[in-house]
């Protein structure tokens, strides 16, 4: 079978369906002609010859559709039919008809705006000045490793097991290297905790943060001070 | 349609394709050739033929062209494409195993079961 053969014959018999039946007829009525003629060399009238050859043939519309079917237009002349179905009962029932194109509406709308929001929250880059230039540090090391045990986060595998948490130590060593690093903060997120603003307790999700967090990622709070680097000092403090 | 014409179904493909595998022939002329060289002991549905021709044209194992015939008329001429060939070749080699196996299942005597 060839891909091109199927192709070209398709597209014909999708664009130029008035010439391909043109053609099919053509090739029919010279069929029954020229059966009609050997017909009648075998003593039949003419008109009986002709009459014989077209019933041996079949119904010539008949012949058209499977000769068309036959180049795959099967499929899309259903869908045609469908479709056109489909139109005549959505307009027999406008009530019907703005219901579910309503609902289809809502859906898909609410569904866009959902994912639109997600997409910006979830996936798409921080909305900080210089994304592209945040680096999030972890370690590696086998299992004969000597941690064992850390406030963090730890992901095991068969040949290691990896950690985005450094304990604070092993960060403040890491920041007295000039390692090509411009700033190195840390953060730890802690979960729930409760803040009092204006005198209401809220539940809210928290982070503990290094007090260069907010001056490295370039981000000033609309109101008041962020936690600054004077912070780190006293335990405690901040 | 009968039994007898699913039966046909896929050989009616492979004769098509031997007939015009020995000339290009029309519609017509393939009937007549298929008639005259099973000895008239096989004869073609007419109403399959075309369907047949146009799924074949539609697989790439046959080309249509049009031409004059001989009581010049115009007709739509049939030939072999290079994977009409092979695709005959195929069909002939898978027919004569099946007509072996088929032909060795009924030549069965009880000594040999």
């Amino acid at each position: 079978m060839s891909l091109a053969s199927r192709i070209t014959t398709w597209w014909k018999a999708m664009t130029r369906p008035s010439q391909l039946d043109s053609e099919i007829q053509d090739e029919l009525a010279f069929h029954i002609e020229n059966y009609a003629e050997d017909l009648m060399r075998g003593g039949l009238s003419r008109e009986e010859a002709m009459r014989r050859a077209r019933v041996e043939l079949g119904g010539i519309a008949g012949q058209r559709e499977n000769c068309r079917a036959a180049w795959g237009t099967r499929m899309w002349d259903e869908l045609h039919t469908d479709l056109r179905y489909a139109v005549r009962m959505l307009t027999k029932r406008p009530g019907f008809t703005v219901i579910a194109v309503g609902s289809l509406a809502l859906g898909i709308g609410i569904n866009t705006v959902i994912f639109t929001f997600a997409k910006h929250v979830l996936l798409d880059r921080l909305d900080v000045p210089h994304p592209e230039q945040l680096r999030l540090l972890w370690w590696t090391q086998s299992h004969k490793g000597v941690i064992h045990n850390m406030w963090g986060y730890f992901e095991d595998s068969d040949a290691a097991n990896t950690s985005t948490s450094f304990s604070y130590p092993v960060y403040e060593e890491l920041r007295k290297q000039e390692g090509g690093l411009q700033e190195l903060f840390a953060f730890k997120p802690t979960g729930h905790m409760a803040a009092s603003i204006d005198g209401r307790a809220e539940v809210v999700d928290a982070q503990m943060v290094s007090g260069n967090y907010y001056q490295a990622l370039g981000i000033r709070p609309a109101l008041g001070r962020p936690i600054e680097e004077a912070d780190d000092r006293a335990p405690g403090s901040g | 349609m009968g039994k007898h014409n699913d039966l046909l179904q896929g050989t009616l493909d492979m004769m098509v394709l031997k007939a015009i595998s020995l000339g290009p022939l029309h519609g017509y002329g393939i009937l007549l050739r298929i008639q005259q060289i099973s000895g008239e002991r096989l004869e073609i549905q007419q109403g399959s033929l075309y369907p047949a021709l146009y799924r074949l044209e539609h697989e790439g194992w046959i080309a249509s062209e049009w031409g004059q015939s001989d009581n010049n008329r115009k007709a739509k001429y049939y030939r072999l494409t290079a994977a009409g060939r092979r695709r005959l070749q195929a069909e002939t080699e898978k027919w004569n195993h099946m007509a072996d196996a088929i032909s060795a299942i009924l030549r069965a005597t009880p000594e040999e079961v």
